[in-house]
């Protein structure tokens, strides 16, 4: 599978990716949000696990873009989030086409299952 | 009675003519003078009588006396008159013969007017004598009284005696003794409000800023406090409108609502701020009263005040504090996300890589002591992990934010989850766990819900005896509620402590929470989250009694 990870913090985005290859998959990261909504708009992903709370570009900022301009839907984003972001908050976004959110700190266990989630 | 004594002067003076008619006969002149000297003397006397007759009859009613009298001397008048219409009727004559026949008329009246001037003394007498018992006496005791009243004040009621006159005088004087009487206690009564109105305007000017001014606001009256607070000497203050008071703090539609209502006749209450003489501020808790004229129309305004700065900048400061706490609140709010993001952050590689660490043919394999340092950093990243989210639900549950996402759950199937879940900790402590559910429906929190369960379970299982350790969860229904309990063998949790048990960070003791770690913070969560959801939670228990912890939930309508 074809993964990408948005975080700005790389101790995250280094452990998630080590894992997820070491699962199989080929992991592509990115620690900003701008550079991240550009990934997104030029490649295709099987999934993105997008971070919320970044600085200047926020997770929320790339999910409003990509709604504005029709595109969440078909993107399969997964939001990874610590902050406190609400239920409402994600089942609100969900609507529009997010597909799924992970906790920090999250279960492998979790992580498989999401990932699962997108196998072809 | 006057025709008679013109009747009686025009016969003396006719016979005072004839003196010189009569002139030849020198002899019957002289008898003649001395009889007209007699019907003088005695018409003077009777002329003094008819004077003290009028006297008497000014007093009022003649009495039947004197009334007798008048009439008999109205007799007399006629015989008087005919004696001189006689005399009359000889001089016009010029007869001197009927000179003896006129004596004898002249001895006739002069018997007459004796006989009845002798019946006029006498009657005089007798009319004194009652006048004395009937009049003087009583008038002198009424003198007596008014004197008395005078020099003493006011006497017993006189008894009405003697003539009807008299009596109807001391009934007047005692009508008017008894009107001085009430009068008296009116002027007591007046006097008292007096003083009354006097000790009211004492207590008034001692306790309160008080000003009278006219319907321009000029002041025409100010007490020493006033004087006092606002640092003006009387005479800086008598003549001046009010506004020099002013402190800039109101509004111009303050003042302008204010002279709307006293100037409507309305009482107007409030606090104004007010500068001094100096320049400083003082606060007075104010009410006008508008005092009206007899059309209802306000003519001045008394003001009563009391300074009230003290009690104004406590509210200031408390204001500002509260401010304050509220931003305080909002700080705390953002922090405790800001906390939870960057504590769980770091917390996201390090359960991360321990997790596949341990994880068998993942990043090669660990001996066992290297499994186990890994499976102790996870385990304490796990409890850290639990703290930050207990610390963030007390928040949430404190700003009442906590949002719950409800849903219907059957009892039975979510005991049986929520007794998978906890079977772990069952087995590592060897207790003997009972699960006695019955099956209800419920519309809850279903995540919130198992968060309470299970802090309940975690507690029992902390504090049930190592050997031998028992616990049972269960429902039952009560009324339209629903009863979850957590029951363990433990310790038990004396009386006087119940009450402290869902404050928060309360450790029943610091042994306890040595032994048995935790933040304090589960219980006070636990009651957060069962109100929150509708329900109450309490504890059954007691020292070595073991614990039942309780809550109810209303039970779903539809079943």
């Amino acid at each position: 599978m074809n993964i990408l990870i948005i975080d700005d913090n790389q101790s995250i985005t280094t452990m998630v990716s080590k894992y997820l290859r070491l699962k199989g998959n080929e992991c592509v990261v990115s620690n900003s949000g701008k550079e991240g909504l550009k990934m997104i708009l030029q490649n295709k992903y099987d999934l993105v696990i997008l971070d919320i709370s970044m600085p200047e570009f926020t997770g929320r900022d790339i999910i409003e873009h990509l709604e504005k301009n029709g595109i969440l839907q078909e993107k399969n984003i997964v939001l990874f989030t610590a902050s406190a972001i609400s239920t409402d908050e994600i089942d609100n976004m969900m609507k529009k086409g997010l597909k799924g959110a992970l906790r920090k700190p999250v279960d492998l266990e979790d992580l498989d299952n999401t990932v699962a989630r997108f196998q072809k | 009675m006057n025709l008679l004594i013109t009747t009686y002067e025009s016969i003396i003076n006719t016979k005072s003519h004839g003196e010189h008619t009569f002139l030849a006969n020198a002899e019957i002149d002289e008898t003649r003078q001395n009889n007209v000297s007699d019907i003088k003397k005695a018409a003077s006397e009777f002329y003094s009588l008819i004077d003290k007759m009028h006297a008497l009859g000014k007093l009022g009613q003649t009495p039947y006396e004197i009334e007798e009298t008048i009439k008999l001397v109205e007799k007399q008048e006629h015989i008087f008159l005919e004696s001189v219409n006689l005399a009359n009727q000889m001089e016009f004559n010029g007869v001197l013969q009927k000179q003896n026949e006129l004596d004898k008329i002249t001895q006739n009246f002069m018997t007459y007017s004796i006989t009845f001037i002798g019946f006029l003394i006498a009657s005089i007498f007798g009319i004194g004598f009652l006048i004395s018992n009937s009049i003087s006496k009583p008038l002198q005791v009424l003198e007596n009284s008014i004197k008395k009243t005078i020099s003493e004040g006011l006497q017993e009621p006189l008894p009405i005696k003697g003539d009807e006159e008299i009596k109807s005088i001391i009934h007047s004087f005692n009508e008017l003794a008894t009107a001085f009487k009430e009068l008296d206690l009116l002027k007591d009564k007046e006097f008292q409000s007096i003083k009354d109105m006097t000790d009211l305007k004492h207590a008034l000017d001692s306790s309160a800023i008080v000003t009278i001014t006219d319907t321009e606001g000029t002041i025409t009256y100010v007490n020493d406090k006033f004087c006092k607070t606002s640092k003006y000497l009387k005479e800086e203050l008598l003549g001046q409108n009010h506004r020099l008071l002013k402190s800039g703090y109101h509004t111009p539609e303050f003042y302008t609502k204010m002279w709307r209502d006293i100037s409507s006749s309305f009482v107007w209450r409030g606090d104004i701020k007010n500068m001094a003489k100096d320049g400083s501020y003082y606060w007075v808790r104010t009410v006008i009263v508008p005092i009206l004229d007899k059309n209802e129309k306000p003519y001045q305004y008394i003001a009563i005040r009391y300074d009230i700065t003290n009690q104004k900048e406590t509210e200031e400061k408390l204001n500002e504090v509260f401010l304050q706490l509220k931003k305080n609140d909002k700080l705390k709010d953002e922090f405790a996300s800001m906390v939870t993001h960057e504590l769980k952050t770091p917390l996201t590689p390090i359960m991360g890589y321990c997790e596949m660490l341990r994880m068998p043919n993942l990043m090669g394999t660990l001996n066992s002591d290297q499994l186990h340092s890994i499976k102790e950093i996870e385990d304490n990243a796990k409890r850290l992990k639990v703290l930050i989210g207990d610390v963030l639900d007390a928040q949430k549950l404190d700003m009442n934010q906590m949002i719950f996402a409800k849903s219907k759950i059957s009892t039975d199937e979510f005991m049986k989850n929520v007794s998978e879940n906890v079977s772990f900790m069952m087995n590592n402590k060897n207790i003997d766990f009972v699960n006695k559910t019955e099956k209800y429906s419920i519309i809850t929190d279903k995540n919130r819900l198992a968060q309470v369960m299970h802090n309940l379970i975690s507690n029992a299982v902390d504090f049930v005896p190592n050997k031998n350790g028992k616990i049972e969860i269960g429902t039952k229904k009560e009324d339209s509620e629903i009863i979850f309990y957590v029951k363990d063998n433990g310790i038990g949790i004396s009386k006087d402590k119940q009450d402290e048990l869902f404050r928060k960070f309360y450790q029943v003791d610091t042994s306890a929470k040595r032994q048995h770690g935790g933040t304090g913070l589960g219980l006070a969560i636990c009651k957060g989250i069962v109100e929150g959801l509708g329900g109450k939670i309490w504890v059954e228990s007691d020292l070595g009694q073991g614990t039942t912890f309780c809550f109810s939930l209303p039970e779903s309508d539809d079943k």
